[in-house]
């Protein structure tokens, strides 16, 4: 296994639609293999951030 | 002052806040936010902290109200907002006598709906009011007013 530095973490994010001004997609966790659809950029950007203070609490 | 007078009715709102950027270092921008729950700044280093702290600060006075709830990964553990009840320390016109050193931008966000936000900028140094309907569109006007201004101080 590759070796991975502290706090790093992948999501690959899918921009499906671009309505009321903001985005709609899915957002894959990579290394937890979970998906999760959004609905706009502010909640992709705090699922993201979420998913990163959960992970670093965990450690 | 001419910003008061114009618009002296969209500064009453319970959850106005006062954004003054200080500093764009490296295409980031940081500063201050002021709001009159806390006569104390919260400062930030990027866009977003800026739009953490903001929403945090409407979740904590449900004011204006989430339309869709957060999706998330993990869900966080919450706690009972409306038993904190959060006091006033400040009036609307005490909160807009703050500057940035960059800019000084009050802003209203009149509803979260789509789960983004929509409401009205004003940015006080240039009196001039513009409308967003995300949280993208708002850090694209900021992003846009501080640029004329770096131009102009890189050529003295």
């Amino acid at each position: 296994m590759m070796g991975k530095a502290n706090n790093q973490e992948t999501f690959v994010v899918r921009i499906l639609r671009t309505e009321n001004s903001t985005w709609q997609g899915s957002v894959t966790w990579v290394e937890q293999n979970k998906k999760q659809n959004f609905r706009s950029g502010l909640e992709l950007i705090k699922m993201i951030d979420n998913a990163m203070e959960s992970h670093s609490e965990s450690e | 002052m001419k910003a008061k007078n114009q618009y002296s009715t969209r500064l009453s709102a319970p959850n106005l806040i006062n954004l003054c950027i200080d500093q764009k270092r490296q295409g980031e921008l940081s500063g201050r936010i002021y709001h009159c729950y806390d006569r104390k700044p919260q400062e930030f280093q990027n866009m977003i902290q800026m739009l953490k702290t903001m929403e945090q600060f409407y979740d904590s006075i449900s004011f204006p109200q989430a339309a869709e709830e957060s999706r998330y990964f993990i869900r966080p553990e919450t706690c009972c907002q409306s038993c904190s009840c959060p006091e006033r320390r400040m009036t609307q016109q005490e909160l807009i006598q703050h500057r940035g050193r960059l800019g000084t931008f009050v802003t209203c966000v009149k509803c979260r709906q789509h789960s983004t936000w929509q409401g009205e900028v004003i940015w006080l140094e240039k009196d001039s009011l513009r409308r967003f309907s995300s949280p993208m569109e708002l850090i694209r006007l900021l992003d846009a007013t501080m640029e004329p201004r770096l131009v102009k101080i890189e050529k003295n």
